[in-house]
């Protein structure tokens, strides 16, 4: 084997905080080979950030410090290097690019300055043929108009194109290693599959190593030729990416792996999920620092530190019991290790809606009639006003008990519809009906009325509470305003939603900077659920959430919603899953349903191209199926849809008729409509 | 863009004509009498202060009087002194320069000192400058200026004796005035800058910089300043506004010549035409400097260019 072209080896970052000195990452050890992608894995506090960053020497910046370990790039020793040979490096042996593009870039310069000026940070050259190779290189990314786009600002490119244009920036210096730190995250899943796309063709082409930081296994399963598992600023795990996927050697993976919604598993079924949440930087445990969330953990683990271990072949694990979890059937796992929420582990066989009820009998509870939502955008002054189509026609009838899910990408409306059916704010046209008679903003006393049997779940639990009440206060709200309760009797009842969620009772007084995300996530659900709701709303309510503790919440979802006969409508651009907990899906596009179908049926026989191409964006999907069917470009914008059907500017078997007949939505099979004009 | 450019012109021309009609509605409402405070009550008839009166147009009901003015005002008429009843325009232009210098030069300081500071501290986090920038901040925003303009005075003219306290003659009275009213600009201002300097320092666009190989210095001044700065010139704009009002305290202590000088006279007086004049002028100082607020905005962001050049 040749010789990594990066080397970090018992690698400990420490950082300086006003509380004092914590260890973000501890003698982590792996290495790049050249040409190689390795991905780093881990949740929120993994230190995968911070140790990306330090390859470049980065976290002097951010008050950290490389307190162990070594560094090696190339033929230089990074961590004993002065800053201003470290910067020599930057952009030249290394380049990184980042989670958010539109953050990443300075707003204030032309993306094609932004890009001359790293090139002529390395070297001496002219101007103009800066600015020429700068807009060759956008080309090279596939961004059209790249003299244009040299140009423009940050602040008028799409995320996807600024991803591209920095992908740009990073190759302007000719770097051997690319260290990408969640690309794609920030972007709609069929534009993160094609700037995968993209990585994989520059590394093959470029003979570029990369190292890509994720969250997101079906990421890593898709890019990585090695994985490094990271679980609280230490590796678990190590080896090939087909090896650490599909024979997990550590605990951690396999709840990670068993935690993610998969289009083999069950719909309805319990997710595997792992108790408890990551550990903050101030509380990491003692011994293995995945013990306490461990099913296997025993007396050893909880007193010392198992050390990263050769297993075999190029593997590492760092487990006391590595045999053991090897060993045991896939998935398989001692007792308790799936009861991540206590109260609600009795909940019935959920075998029950595994397969799909035939809602279409039972009346409808929620129903939207050719509901439509227009902001009129600028004007004045004789300009003429522009009108942004958020939600453009959308019939959809949701029964009673029905969970309903809505995909889409981001600007496809989805949010703005589910606002709509709870009537948050008024339509443009057509009407919201709740068991059968007309809801509107209109009609303030039954409005508010009507709150009691409508809440919702929103993405950020943090930003929807109030952090300065209490949570049993904040659980308490909905209980003043729609019951007569007296205040003894809403605590008893406060108590009673938080075992429900799964938290303890006694917490009523404490705040919600006291709780994790997930923890919080559970508040807004208690809150959600305290009046007795017949309809709750799920807006990404898991999507800012770890893949561990998303599991956690989408299996108290699904439990409460068959406890209490909820029904609901869950929004999420994460398509497996929707797919798991949803009876039937609609399609979001441009303000249009372009598919409605039961979960099942959607995924096995997608109608719609806009579908079919979402799922095969989904990363992980194999090779094969995802190349026929990648969508070009990126969703245009709603104040001026195309014409005829909306999708057709990035549908691959778009036709005349598409460009010019809108199609409508159709029944093609039981309970199956799409809006095209060839379902297939 | 033509129409962005009419509309504020024509929200410009409101800031006037309100602030006028302000002023007037104010001295309006005001106890005492104008006329009494031109005559001594006791040596005139009563006949002759009624005539004094009518001749002012002080009997008349209050719009016909706010009428008449805005249409005095319209043919450039601005009336005359109801002291040394010589015509108000040409008494204002004749003070105009002395002001309009020791606000540009406190400006200059403020501004000078504000943002260099600002800017070394938020750099520096920590530092002995830092320690320097938040105490001229503390002291900028907390002293008053009659207060500073005295210790100025008591140091440099009485102490050391090496410039004057006091006139309006030559560059070396304009020091001390314009550090004094400068320094209070200059307290918000380094505040102002250190903040939002720090603010971009944390933005994640300052990573992609420093990964991409670029000096420090780069990041810094180039990259970190120019954002930092957005939020500082709408400060910077209302800072100027404030001292070109602080003149009024200004002048007064350090003797100078100025329309500071003659208003805080005329207030006095009652004499509502100069303070009028003196409004009106003022009034259009500082719709002046918003423009130049705005302009500026454009050239730091081209975010703002862009919008503007789009509509």
């Amino acid at each position: 084997m040749t010789q990594p072209l990066l080397e970090v080896k018992d690698l400990t970052i420490d950082v300086h905080t006003p509380r004092g000195t914590l260890t973000a990452v501890s003698e982590i050890s792996f290495d790049i080979a050249p040409g190689e992608t390795v991905c780093l894995v881990g949740e929120s506090g993994s230190g995968k950030t911070i140790a990306s960053k330090a390859i470049l020497r980065l976290t002097d910046y951010e008050n950290g410090s490389i307190a162990g370990g070594s560094i090696r790039l190339g033929d230089d020793f990074i961590d004993s290097l002065p800053q201003s040979a470290v910067r020599g490096l930057r952009g030249r042996k290394a380049a990184m690019i980042f989670q958010e593009p539109m953050a990443a870039f300075d707003p204030v310069f032309t993306i094609g300055s932004q890009i001359v000026e790293t090139m002529a940070a390395h070297r001496r050259e002219r101007k103009s043929k800066l600015w020429a190779e700068g807009a060759q290189l956008l080309r090279r990314v596939g961004i059209p108009e790249p003299e244009l786009r040299m140009k423009q600002y940050p602040g008028e490119l799409s995320g996807g194109m600024l991803q591209r244009a920095m992908i740009a920036m990073a190759l302007s210096g000719e770097p051997e290693l690319l260290i990408a730190d969640e690309p794609t995250t920030a972007l709609d899943v069929t534009i993160q599959a094609q700037i995968l796309e993209l990585l994989s063709e520059l590394k093959q082409s470029l003979g570029m190593s990369i190292l890509l930081i994720t969250h997101d296994l079906g990421v890593a399963a898709e890019m990585a030729d090695r994985i490094v598992v990271l679980y609280a600023g230490r590796i678990a795990e190590q080896g090939t990416a087909a090896e650490v996927l599909g024979n997990p050697r550590h605990p951690y993976t396999i709840g990670l792996l068993n935690a993610v919604a998969t289009q083999e598993g069950r719909r309805g079924e319990r997710l595997r999920a792992i108790e408890g949440s990551p550990p903050g930087l101030a509380e990491m445990p003692d011994g293995c620092r995945f013990h306490p969330r461990c099913a296997w953990a025993t007396e050893r683990c909880r007193s010392s530190v198992p050390p990263l271990s050769e297993q075999g072949g190029g593997r590492f694990a760092a487990c006391w019991h590595a045999d053991e979890v090897a060993a045991a059937p896939r998935g398989g796992s001692p007792a308790g290790f799936a009861s991540a929420v206590p109260a609600s582990t009795s909940a019935g066989t959920p075998g029950a809606s595994a397969a799909p009820a035939e809602f279409s009998a039972s009346r409808p509870l929620l129903e939207a009639e050719n509901l439509a939502k227009h902001y009129p955008l600028g004007g004045g002054w004789g300009r003429p006003k522009r009108i942004l189509r958020a939600v453009d026609g959308v019939s959809l009838s949701i029964a009673e008990g029905e969970t309903f899910g809505l995909v889409g990408e981001s600007g496809s409306g989805k949010s703005t519809l589910g606002r709509l059916l709870l009537q948050l704010e008024p339509q443009t046209s057509g009407e919201v009906r709740f068991r059968g008679e007309a809801l509107t903003l209109r009609d303030q006393a039954r409005w508010r009325q009507s709150r009691r049997d409508l809440q919702i779940i929103h993405q950020d639990p943090y930003g929807t509470v109030d952090p300065r009440w209490n949570i049993g206060e904040i659980i308490a709200e909905p209980l003043r305003a729609h019951t007569s309760l007296g205040a003894a009797e809403r605590r008893e009842r406060v108590g009673e939603l938080l075992e429900q969620v799964g938290l303890q009772a006694a917490w009523q007084n404490r705040y919600p900077h006291e709780f994790s995300g997930g923890q919080r996530q559970r508040i807004g659900i208690a809150r959600a659920i305290a009046v007795n709701p017949r309809f709750v709303l799920a807006d990404e309510a898991v999507s800012a959430l770890d893949v561990s503790v998303q599991a956690q919440i989408v299996n108290l979802l699904q439990d409460l919603q068959q406890k209490l006969g909820l029904t609901s409508v869950f929004i999420a651009h994460g398509l497996q899953v929707v797919r798991h907990i949803s009876d039937r899906i609609g399609v979001m596009y441009l303000g249009k349903l372009m598919e409605v179908a039961p979960g099942e049926e959607l995924f096995r026989n997608p109608a719609h191209p806009y579908t079919r191409a979402l799922l095969s964006s989904i990363p992980g999907t194999s090779a094969a199926n995802r190349e026929s069917f990648i969508v070009k470009g990126e969703i245009p914008s709603p104040t001026n849809p195309p014409a005829g059907c909306r999708f057709h500017t990035r549908c691959p078997l778009a036709t005349d008729l598409c460009r010019n007949v809108e199609p409508p939505l159709a029944e093609i099979g039981s309970r199956h409509a799409a809006a095209c004009h060839y379902p297939s | 863009m033509l129409q962005a450019a009419l509309s504020r012109l024509l929200s410009s021309l409101l800031v006037i004509v309100g602030s006028l009609a302000l002023v007037f509605c104010i001295f309006y409402l005001l106890p005492g009498d104008p006329v009494l405070s031109m005559v001594d009550p006791t040596s005139v008839s009563p006949e002759v202060i009624e005539n004094l009166r009518q001749q002012l147009g002080l009997d008349r009901p209050f719009h016909e009087r706010l009428l008449t003015y805005f249409g005095d005002m319209l043919t450039g008429d601005f009336g005359r002194s109801l002291v040394g009843s010589d015509p108000v325009l040409p008494k204002i232009l004749a003070q105009v320069p002395s002001t309009l210098l020791l606000t540009a030069a406190s400006a200059l300081v403020a501004v000078a000192v504000g943002v260099t500071l600002g800017v070394l501290s938020a750099v520096r986090k920590g530092g002995i400058i830092d320690l320097i920038a938040r105490i001229v901040g503390l002291f900028g925003i907390s002293m008053p200026t009659f207060w500073s303009g005295i210790l100025l005075i008591l140091i440099f003219s009485v102490q050391l004796g090496w410039l004057p306290s006091m006139g309006s003659d030559g560059w070396r009275t304009l020091i001390l005035p314009a550090l004094a009213l400068g320094f209070v600009g200059a307290g918000s201002i380094v505040r102002m800058v250190r903040g939002s300097m720090l603010d971009v320092l944390n933005e994640p666009f300052i990573t992609t910089l420093r990964a991409k190989g670029l000096r420090e210095r780069a990041v810094q001044y180039k990259h970190a300043l120019r954002s930092a700065l957005i939020p500082a010139v709408t400060l910077i704009g209302m800072q100027i506004g404030d001292m070109l009002a602080g003149t009024v305290i200004i002048e007064t202590v350090f003797s100078r010549q100025g329309i500071g000088r003659i208003l805080a006279d005329a207030i006095m007086a009652k004499d509502l035409p100069v303070v009028q004049g003196i409004v009106f002028f003022t009034a259009i100082v500082y719709v002046g400097i918003n423009l130049l607020v705005d302009l500026s905005y454009a050239a730091i962001d081209p975010r703002i260019r862009r919008k503007g050049a789009k509509s």
